[in-house]
């Protein structure tokens, strides 16, 4: 889908905004994707209103994995390669923020102790933020090398925590079987696996120098470099599984939250 | 976590989440046990004290708060049936260290964290012969912890922190004593104390474990749980019959809202409440409600937490 003209008509009412010399196209299944993730993150706002702090937790960090998401579809993402690095830390701060409130509702049910303010997570979130700002500004601009490393460390962030978020919802599943939100919080095992698929194949696809973001280094800096396996069924089938991991991920969120919100009506 | 005495090990480092209560019960009560079986919970401990197959005397320690006998029991079913770690362990002892072992748990503090330095030694040895206490010792270091155990102001062993089992020589007991620092606590029953009853006898493991397991409605009524007849020595339960079915009625009703988290939920509010005798007062009440309410908004819907406040109110009202 061609959105050159649109993002052209959109520098002429608004005057600050730079020109667009190269087209803006994007993937249908890329849109469905930011758009599932927006749906996510409104429902889990609106689920952690006037709810205990970690669905807020939970939500801010679905909140900005859209964030995250939509920056991408900006066409000058491209172009500001420090904000497109403050945007790799967010990435890694959203499952953060995720596995936190995850962490604290396990600790509810052994302790049935809710404790802590909304603003302390919105002022950690906000912190973290900022030392990302900082820590991005106070190094030399990041190059494409280095926006791919950002990449590959936020992968591997989100695979481990996902993983152990897996596990942390069985055990609050365990805790809390019987009560009416017990197969809501089990959703969520789904949600992380889903992630696990998506974030897991991309990582895995970065390390052997199959992804996307290093054929464009390879072919932009002439590197006389093949890489070995690129095209394996191995390739074919991890870039499936990421982009399917993607996206089933995004709609097991909405499900998930619309579930949960079933039950607690 | 407790420092008894070791004594002969007769079970060690059992896992809890594979003990079948009242099975496990059965059995030292018809292998006739003198000595101590221990729940070592992460959070909390048991001891229960046996003699000759009696259980006269239980104590629960959680949250640095003590429960002893019936409720302690009905605390250790609950402390079993949500925890999946910890260990069980039973000792065998004599009878006169089991008494004294006994005065450790339940006793009478004589002494209360004493400075050992400011105590005359000799002078409290004899206070405990000619007084024929039955009595345990304790002398604590940060580091180390020593007991002299007596019976009819007889001493019946020593034990120590690094020891596995009653010794006696009092060597290691000693030498704690010369630790800077040294405190000395002293535990005294006097001679029939807490030996007549046999909780066994007046609480009724077997409804509570089923209860806890979450058949709560099959379980008997909570009035016949507990045996008055059967009781020979004063039981410390302040708690009716009739505030006893209430108290098992709310229980009912939040884990039919909650789930097996509901039974503990309500627990560990009306204990912070002060009991359930405490919730005839209006603001007590309040405070119990809203309690249970704020943690139940991660368990439950709105309409259903509304439904349960209002049936809990409905069954106060009969207190």
């Amino acid at each position: 889908m061609d959105f050159t003209s649109f993002f052209q008509y959109l520098t002429t009412i608004i005057p600050f905004l730079p020109k667009i010399y190269n087209p803006v196209v994007y993937n249908a299944s890329d849109l469905v994707l930011i758009f599932f993730w927006f749906v996510a993150a409104v429902i889990s706002f609106y689920f952690s209103y006037g709810n205990a702090r970690l669905w807020t937790s939970v939500s801010i960090g679905f909140f900005l994995i859209f964030w995250g998401q939509a920056y991408l579809l900006n066409p000058y993402a491209s172009s500001y390669f420090r904000v497109t690095a403050v945007h790799t830390i967010i990435g890694a701060v959203s499952i953060l923020l995720i596995s936190h409130g995850f962490q604290e509702y396990f600790l509810f049910t052994k302790t049935l102790d809710i404790t802590g303010s909304k603003r302390t997570i919105y002022l950690t979130t906000i912190g973290a933020i900022v030392l990302g700002i900082i820590f991005v500004s106070l190094n030399p601009k990041p190059s494409l090398f280095v926006l791919r490393n950002y990449r590959m460390a936020e992968n591997t962030v989100w695979l481990f925590l996902s993983i152990v978020n897996i596990f942390v919802v069985l055990k609050i599943y365990h805790e809390i079987k019987g009560s009416p939100i017990a197969n809501g919080i089990l959703s969520f095992v789904l949600v992380f696996f889903f992630i696990v698929i998506w974030k897991g194949s991309e990582l895995y696809l970065q390390m052997y120098q199959w992804d996307p973001a290093w054929q464009t280094l390879v072919e932009e800096f002439d590197f006389n470099i093949q890489s070995e396996g690129i095209d394996g069924a191995m390739v074919k089938i991890a870039t499936t599984m990421s982009s399917a991991g993607a996206m089933l991920s995004g709609l097991s969120v909405v499900g998930t939250f619309a579930y949960l919100f079933k039950l607690v009506r | 976590m407790f420092l008894l005495p070791k004594g002969k090990p007769l079970v060690e480092n059992f896992p809890i989440a594979k003990l079948q209560l009242p099975e496990a019960l059965d059995k030292l009560k018809n292998g006739k046990l003198t000595g101590c079986a221990i729940f070592d919970f992460p959070a909390s401990d048991c001891a229960l004290i046996y003699e000759e197959g009696k259980l006269i005397s239980v104590l629960m320690r959680r949250n640095k708060i003590e429960e002893k006998d019936a409720d302690a029991l009905r605390a250790l079913v609950d402390q079993i049936i949500l925890t999946d770690s910890g260990s069980f362990n039973v000792y065998g002892f004599t009878k006169d260290v089991n008494q004294a072992v006994l005065a450790l748990i339940r006793g009478v503090k004589v002494l209360d964290r004493q400075e050992l330095k400011l105590i005359d030694f000799k002078n409290l040895r004899e206070r405990i012969k000619n007084e024929r206490m039955t009595a345990t010792l304790k002398i604590s270091t940060d580091q180390s912890v020593g007991m002299i155990l007596y019976r009819d102001g007889e001493t019946v062993g020593f034990f120590d922190d690094t020891a596995d089992a009653i010794e006696n020589s009092p060597a290691k007991v000693q030498q704690i004593a010369t630790l800077p620092g040294a405190t000395v606590d002293l535990m005294a029953i006097r001679g029939a104390d807490g030996v007549n009853q046999d909780l066994s006898a007046q609480v009724n493991i077997r409804s509570l474990w089923a209860a806890a397991k979450g058949d709560v409605f099959a379980a008997p009524e909570p009035a016949n749980i507990f045996q008055p007849q059967a009781v020979v020595a004063p039981q410390p339960s302040p708690v009716t019959a009739n505030s006893a079915e209430v108290e098992t009625a709310i229980i009912a009703i939040a884990n039919a809202s909650l789930g097996k988290l509901g039974k503990t939920l309500v627990d560990k509010e009306l204990l912070n409440a002060g009991g359930i005798k405490a919730l005839k007062d209006e603001s007590k009440l309040r405070n119990f409600l809203n309690a249970v309410e704020k943690s139940s908004i991660l368990l439950a819907s709105a309409n259903k937490i509304k439904e349960m406040r209002n049936a809990i109110s409905l069954e106060v009202e009969k207190l």
